[in-house]
């Protein structure tokens, strides 16, 4: 196709290094940073994770719901599971104006300055907030954790960098496990395509280091299981200084059959955070019911007409 | 002990429940629901594998261990991948037992039954046969009754493949019969198994054996039995019919003869009388060929070894009483009576017994019809026997209506009923199937015969095709309007029942 020859003649096949991040240099790639991880290894682990969905749409105003997940896993035992719902209204009124609440009561939350975003992108950027928050609750209540988070270890305001702070100061260990990421290289390349190319005949393994200089949070690429087709970023705090040992337990909780080479209680997580289509349907209703008592249902009207064409045209 | 939740199910079909791990429950189990202040009685009719992994990713898991070596590991694995069973209720109680018109709520408990649940059915009959069978398990404190006196005269049909018990159930029923006055049983025994003997434990090592009369023609090898002759001067033209083939001319031969030669038709034919001077003496009717024919018909069946008696049959004088009234006198007294027909032919013993039957149930009619406050006091009578087909089947019945065919349709109402034994139900007419209402289900392979018998059932046991034809010896389905569900049963072993004493037995039984 077309299309695809198109992308193969801009992209340059010999690769030089990884393309800048931020303020880092990439350094240029090479079979020498790759690292096999052999053993696997069991402790007490826990991983956070999140989910955002907007229930109500007003135009100038919407009300999400936003769940935070924790669960725990002794080896192959699960043995901790919260999950805490939180709603939160966003009022466009120049500034955001924004509410949330948990159990029907208002969470005493400092939040940064969404005012740059979208308002439906906010409910996302709230959810990444109160990961990290339920995140420094499980290191202030524990020593010695190990905990995954669905995100990487960096931070988008000031918020968020002063609770990350906080626990990279913690006696625990704190992974940044990332789903997906658009890293390249600087001719262009998905850097975790090439990195993937480059480790041919290891089983496991990481790739580090990708960038000079780094300090603070360190970036590595990890394939967890030689079947899996996906490498994951992932970052870890630069006060660890074993990094094999904590790969170990990552390998050992990326067993799981289903999703080999990802950490299983990291796809709990999700699953027990995911805002599925029903419970969306089931909130909205109840939402829907709320707002007909006001006339806030008037302004829910301006965002609805696609579903209403979907539901005439298509029987949805 | 919770063994599952309900996930789903209506009342037309099947409930649906997410049994817990390790819940040790097999097709055939029976569970209790307690629910909306409802107790749901259900059954297991069918269990699988369930996953909340999409199918694709299980294909993919296994063909990653089996291409690749790579182990199956799996986290949370109790909570996704787990068995489900299907089941059927088959009654609820709510103030007494209905049948079921309503459900139980999502997530309600599911359990095992234990012997407090089925107490109910200590008061639901008499003969005692097994007890309350759990899937492959069973319940030894809960002991399936029988109620017989309701039982018997509205026909019990047992039906196995071989080997799967039919003769075992029979044997432990009778000996129950043997415990009530209410229950004659007239045994047709063409396999010799039911009385017992050398090295085989029959109902004459029941405690109750004085209430039992065996008819048999080794009876001077069997000490207490009496001796197997029928006299020809007793059979009537009747007691052919139905029984071996006749023709029309022959049938009508059979009644000038007897019209004729009165008690001695039979004997005039084959022995005293050359067929011409019988033809001549009949007004030149009947003809010679016929007379042939049927002399030949009828010695042939009567199997005369030296001309004038045979094992069973005989065409000399009487002496003494008939056999057919030693049987009447031994039923009116309540006993079992054993027919053994078991050295005699095909004809032979079905003319032996037809006759025998039939005078028995002529009597009842009888005397229902001329003295109906005798005819109260009469005992229930059972009539067993064996290949059931062999008299009731199609085949049979297209060479003219028997006694054991008038039994199925009008017996109900003279208090006789047969008990009905085959491997072949299907052979069976649907509408006499249909008239056994309680049916002994022994493991069925044959999808027609497991067919024939669900169809024709009192209760809904379409569900249960399956545990039918997985029973084992001994494992029974019980269906009959007397009860308030098909019944799993574990049959007793009628060896291990007979080796108690009676008091003993009822200590043991949990009575």
């Amino acid at each position: 196709m077309k299309i695809i020859n198109h992308i193969l003649n801009v992209l340059n096949s010999k690769e030089a290094e990884v393309a800048l991040s931020k303020e880092l240099k990439g350094l240029p790639l090479t079979r020498n940073n790759f690292t096999a991880i052999n053993g696997a290894r069991a402790c007490q682990v826990y991983a956070v994770d999140g989910g955002s969905s907007v229930i109500s749409d007003g135009g100038a105003w919407i009300i999400a719901k936003i769940k935070i997940a924790v669960v725990g896993y002794d080896s192959e035992k699960k043995n901790h599971k919260t999950v805490s719902n939180y709603y939160a209204s966003i009022i466009n009124k120049n500034n955001y104006e924004i509410t949330v609440t948990k159990d029907d009561k208002v969470v005493d939350l400092t939040l940064p300055d969404f005012n740059a975003y979208e308002i439906d992108e906010v409910p996302s950027k709230i959810m990444k907030i109160l990961e990290w928050k339920t995140c420094r609750d499980l290191c202030n209540k524990g020593k010695k954790l190990f905990i995954m988070m669905d995100s990487p270890l960096e931070a988008d305001n000031k918020v968020e960098e002063e609770v990350i702070r906080h626990v990279s100061e913690s006696d625990n260990t704190v992974i940044g496990f990332c789903k997906t990421s658009r890293m390249r290289t600087t001719k262009g390349r998905s850097l975790l395509g090439v990195i993937n190319g480059l480790s041919d005949k290891l089983k496991s393994w990481y790739y580090y280091p990708l960038y000079e200089n780094e300090e603070g949070v360190n970036t590595f690429i990890l394939k967890l299981n030689k079947i899996s087709r996906f490498s994951h970023k992932v970052q870890m705090f630069a006060k660890e200084n074993d990094f094999i040992k904590n790969f170990e337990v990552l390998a050992f909780f990326a067993r799981d059959s289903e999703t080999l080479g990802y950490p299983y209680p990291l796809v709990k997580a999700d699953k027990i955070a995911r805002i599925t289509n029903f419970e969306k349907r089931k909130e909205m209703n109840i939402f829907e019911r709320e707002l007909k008592k006001t006339d806030l249902i008037n302004d829910t009207y301006s965002q609805s007409f696609h579903a209403e064409l979907d539901k005439r045209m298509y029987k949805t | 002990m919770v063994v599952g939740r309900i996930i789903g199910g209506s009342v037309g079909d099947k409930l649906v429940i997410r049994l817990k791990n390790e819940s040790d429950i097999d097709v055939g189990d029976l569970l209790l629901i307690k629910d909306k202040n409802c107790q749901f009685y259900v059954k297991v009719i069918n269990k699988m594998i369930s996953s909340l992994v999409p199918e694709q990713f299980i294909e993919e898991m296994a063909g990653q261990n089996l291409e690749y070596n790579e182990g199956i590991n799996l986290f949370d694995e109790k909570e996704r991948f787990y068995q489900i069973a299907h089941a059927k209720i088959l009654t609820i109680n709510k103030d007494g037992f209905k049948p079921p018109r309503t459900i139980p709520s999502f997530f309600a408990e599911v359990k095992k039954v234990n012997k407090e649940d089925f107490k109910f059915l200590e008061k639901k009959g008499e003969v005692e046969i097994g007890y309350l069978r759990l899937g492959t398990d069973y319940l030894k404190d809960v002991v399936i009754k029988l109620p017989a006196t309701k039982l018997v005269s509205h026909h019990v049909l047992v039906t196995a493949a071989t080997g799967k018990g039919k003769s075992n159930f029979t044997k432990v029923f009778i000996s129950g019969l043997l415990e009530s006055d209410e229950v004659a049983s007239l045994i047709i025994d063409p396999h010799a198994e039911y009385y017992g003997g050398k090295g085989i434990k029959g109902l004459s090592h029941h405690h109750n054996k004085a209430r039992i009369e065996y008819f048999t023609p080794r009876w001077q090898e069997m000490i207490g039995s009496y001796e197997l002759k029928i006299f020809a001067e007793d059979l009537k033209p009747t007691d052919f019919h139905g029984v071996i083939e006749l023709s029309e001319a022959q049938r009508e031969a059979m009644d000038a003869l007897e019209k004729t030669y009165n008690n001695w038709w039979i004997r005039t034919l084959l022995i005293e009388k050359p067929i011409n001077n019988i033809h001549e003496e009949l007004g030149r009717k009947v003809s010679p060929a016929t007379l042939f024919a049927l002399k030949r018909r009828i010695g042939y069946t009567l199997e005369l070894q030296d001309g004038e008696s045979g094992l069973a049959f005989s065409i000399r004088k009487r002496e003494g009483t008939s056999i057919f009234e030693k049987v009447q006198k031994a039923i009116l007294e309540g006993k079992t009576v054993i027919i053994d027909t078991s050295l005699l032919g095909s004809e032979a013993e079905k003319l032996a017994s037809a006759a025998i039957v039939r005078r028995q149930f002529g009597f009842y009619r009888r005397t229902k019809q001329l003295n109906p406050e005798s005819f109260e006091k009469l005992p229930e009578l059972l009539i067993v026997f064996e290949e059931a087909p062999r008299v009731l089947g199609v085949e049979a019945l297209s060479h003219g209506s028997n006694v054991f065919e008038r039994i199925a349709r009008e017996g109900r109402k003279f208090k006789v009923g047969i008990c009905a034994i085959t491997q072949m139900p299907s052979l069976i007419p649907k509408e006499i199937l249909s008239q056994m209402n309680t049916k002994i289900l022994l493991g069925i392979p044959s999808p027609s015969d497991r067919n024939a018998v669900i169809e024709s059932s009192a209760q809904n046991i379409s569900d249960e095709s399956v545990e039918i034809q997985m029973l084992d010896k001994g494992e029974a389905i019980i269906t009959s309007p007397f009860i308030d569900f098909p019944l799993p049963v574990k049959i007793f072993l009628f060896e291990e029942l007979i080796k108690k004493p009676a008091e003993q037995k009822k200590i043991v039984l949990g009575l």
